[in-house]
């Protein structure tokens, strides 16, 4: 599990190779973090979805 | 150039949208995580379910058993939209009229999903909703039981998987891509050959299909599968042999299509979700060029939306969440995160039609060069309002700039002068439209102008307060007609001559259409304005004839400020108790000001 080694910073973490089992009960600050974050911009936020483009 | 800004040209990069894929696999999982982390804080129940845990030890097991398998599940776009819902309901916050169990027993649909694929031995239980389950990725299970809730047994035994309910049970068939008794499995589109291939699900079952209220499942008929495969096909023809660098990007992230209803003959659904990378849901595309678009637009929409799970482009913390902007493809006024969103959309589309007009063939390349330039004038309008943002964050106003540039190169590449002129003026229809639909005036500065105009005198010498955005906002679509009408005489000359020889014929197929503007498309400018001026008198609250009237006599400064025009004609209605020709009034207003 790492931060995504990218040109930007960013809240998620990149879980490529991270089994289920280990996503379950990983206490990795940086996956603890990624959840935080990640669960409160996902409670916060209201999708923007398009639909009708004239 | 690195990748983000490569991203924010709005040109296709199969090699960044990998990585956003990558991203949006590690964000669902996240977001799993956070679902079981919420449910266990709150010592959830969702009886008459077992425990989330229990779901989520039968997916461990499928993926120690069969990775690939278990991943077809845990990527599926609908994954991400159920995971991000099942937060929000987790926090109390409305989403839908599902009973919590049932919503959140999802993840046990997924498990089986999951362990069904790996070929475990198994028992689970899952929820059941109107007679039918729905196992994600896999297909509808049908139980035709009478109750709206209920539940069903699963078990799975030596590649054997019965589904037990309350009123019959299932056996599902050997072969899952195949239809069995009470099995209508998931369908697939398979077009394209080796390297450039395109396998996608049509899904007409899963629940969260739909972006807003979890659907019923709405099995489309055989014929109308066929017609979505040939459609596609043609599409992907398309792409292959003239976009390639778009098939190589839409084949590595698009998973899924939903079909959904058009709007009217003329004018098509499409949708995206942030939570759900690589789904696209849409009405049947009528040519291989709108469905391409259609993909390429919806798919724009799927890269931003995982850039900005990423990074924030527009700042939060002064982001008050009631700023609303003019977004030239919308008729209601959208938030700066709406702006961008269509800004990147209409992006790729124009990128797309930039190509698309010098293919020569079968292809229209004058519908295509009005949609480049159409598109063009849209985002290039809507970007100097972006730029002038004041709370884009750093990234975001270097976004802005990368889209700025690209479009500075764009704009002066040549397009057929009539072609031009038409997307120009399909763009000012749009523009005035919104102003008359959305704009309030000062109402003293009304009254003041309406008192000068019936005393004969010049228009004050005042500068015109700005207007303000109308509350409550209209969020019903306004007229179309007009712009509907300039794509049939492109796309369609004979139909739209049909029109014209017979103009009750348009009426059926695009609603609002009237002679006027069908003249007014014609090239017979004369009797568009007399047509136009009439409704004017006749129905002086419509946008669409003051607009009209605005664009057959583009000098008479009406459409500089339609919403001031309107207002200060109706109030002198109002007060003398007759009419006033709009385009004296227009001229005074300008003339004076």
């Amino acid at each position: 599990m790492r931060h995504t080694p990218a040109e930007l910073k960013t809240d998620i973490v990149d879980l490529t190779g991270l089994s289920l089992a280990e996503l379950q009960t990983s206490d990795d600050p940086a996956l603890l973090r990624s959840v935080r974050l990640l669960a409160g911009k996902t409670e916060r936020g209201r999708a923007i979805p398009d639909c009708l483009s004239r | 150039m690195g990748h983000f800004d490569t991203l924010a040209t709005g040109r296709p990069n199969a090699t960044i949208v990998d990585r956003l894929k990558q991203s949006s696999r590690s964000r669902q999982l996240v977001l799993l995580r956070a679902v079981l982390d919420r449910a266990s804080a709150l010592s959830l129940r969702i009886t008459p379910l077992p425990a989330l845990e229990d779901a989520w030890g039968l997916l461990v097991e499928a993926q120690r058993r069969d990775p690939v398998a278990v991943e077809e599940v845990i990527t599926s776009p609908q994954v991400g939209l159920w995971a991000a819902k099942a937060l929000r309901r987790l926090r109390n916050l409305p989403t839908n009229s599902t009973p919590l169990w049932a919503d959140l027993g999802y993840l046990h649909l997924m498990a089986t999903s999951a362990a069904v694929r790996a070929g475990l031995d198994f028992r689970s239980r899952v929820p059941v909703r109107d007679g039918s389950l729905v196992l994600p990725t896999l297909g509808l299970v049908w139980l035709s039981g009478q109750r709206r809730w209920d539940i069903a047994d699963v078990h799975g035994e030596r590649g054997q998987v019965r589904v037990r309910g309350s009123s019959r049970s299932v056996r599902l068939p050997e072969v899952l891509s195949d239809d069995s008794d009470g099995w209508q499995a998931m369908r697939h589109l398979r077009v394209g050959k080796d390297a450039m291939a395109l396998d996608i699900c049509l899904d007409d079952l899963d629940p969260y299909r739909g972006f807003d209220e979890p659907l019923p499942p709405q099995r489309i008929p055989a014929t109308e599968v066929r017609q979505w495969k040939d459609g596609l096909d043609s599409a992907w023809h398309l792409l292959t042999e003239h976009h390639p660098e778009v098939a190589d990007e839409v084949s590595t992230g698009l998973k899924t299509l939903v079909p959904r209803p058009a709007v009217s003959r003329f004018s098509a659904f499409s949708a995206s979700h942030a939570d759900a990378f690589g789904c696209v849901g849409l009405s049947l595309p009528t040519d291989p060029v709108s469905f391409a678009a259609t993909l390429v637009h919806e798919f724009q929409h799927s890269k931003l939306g995982v850039l900005l799970e990423l990074v924030d482009l527009v700042d939060q913390q002064t982001e008050d969440g009631r700023a609303r902007y003019y977004a030239p493809w919308r008729d209601d006024p959208r938030p700066l995160g709406g702006l961008l969103h269509g800004i990147y959309s209409f992006l790729g589309v124009a990128a797309f039609y930039r190509s698309q007009r010098h293919i020569e063939g079968e292809w229209n390349s004058r519908l295509a060069h009005y949609e480049f330039a159409y598109r063009l004038e849209q985002i290039t309008r809507a970007t100097r309002t972006l730029v002038t943002a004041d709370n884009l964050t750093a990234l975001g106003r270097r976004f802005a700039a990368a889209v700025e540039k690209q479009l500075t190169e764009w704009n002066a590449e040549p397009v057929p002068a009539d072609l031009l002129t038409a997307a120009e003026r399909t763009s000012r229809d749009h523009y005035a439209t919104w102003r008359l639909r959305h704009l309030d005036v000062d109402t003293d500065y009304v009254t003041e102008l309406a008192r000068a105009w019936l005393g004969n005198r010049r228009r004050p010498a005042v500068r015109p307060p700005e207007p303000c955005l109308h509350e409550p906002i209209d969020l019903a679509p306004g007229p179309s007609a007009r712009g509907e009408l300039i794509r049939v005489s492109l796309g369609e000359p004979e139909l739209f001559r049909s029109y014209c020889v017979d103009p009750e014929l348009v009426t059926g197929d695009i609603p609002g259409a009237t002679t006027a503007d069908l003249a007014l498309i014609d090239g017979d400018t004369a009797r568009a304005a007399r047509e136009y001026r009439a409704r004017v008198a006749s129905e002086p609250d419509d946008p669409s004839p003051w607009v009209g009237l605005g664009l057959a006599v583009p000098d008479s400064g009406l459409l500089a400020m339609p919403e001031l025009v309107h207002a200060v004609h109706r109030r002198i209605t109002a007060m003398s108790g007759t009419s006033t020709d709009p385009l004296r009034l227009a001229g005074w207003l300008e003339r004076d000001q």
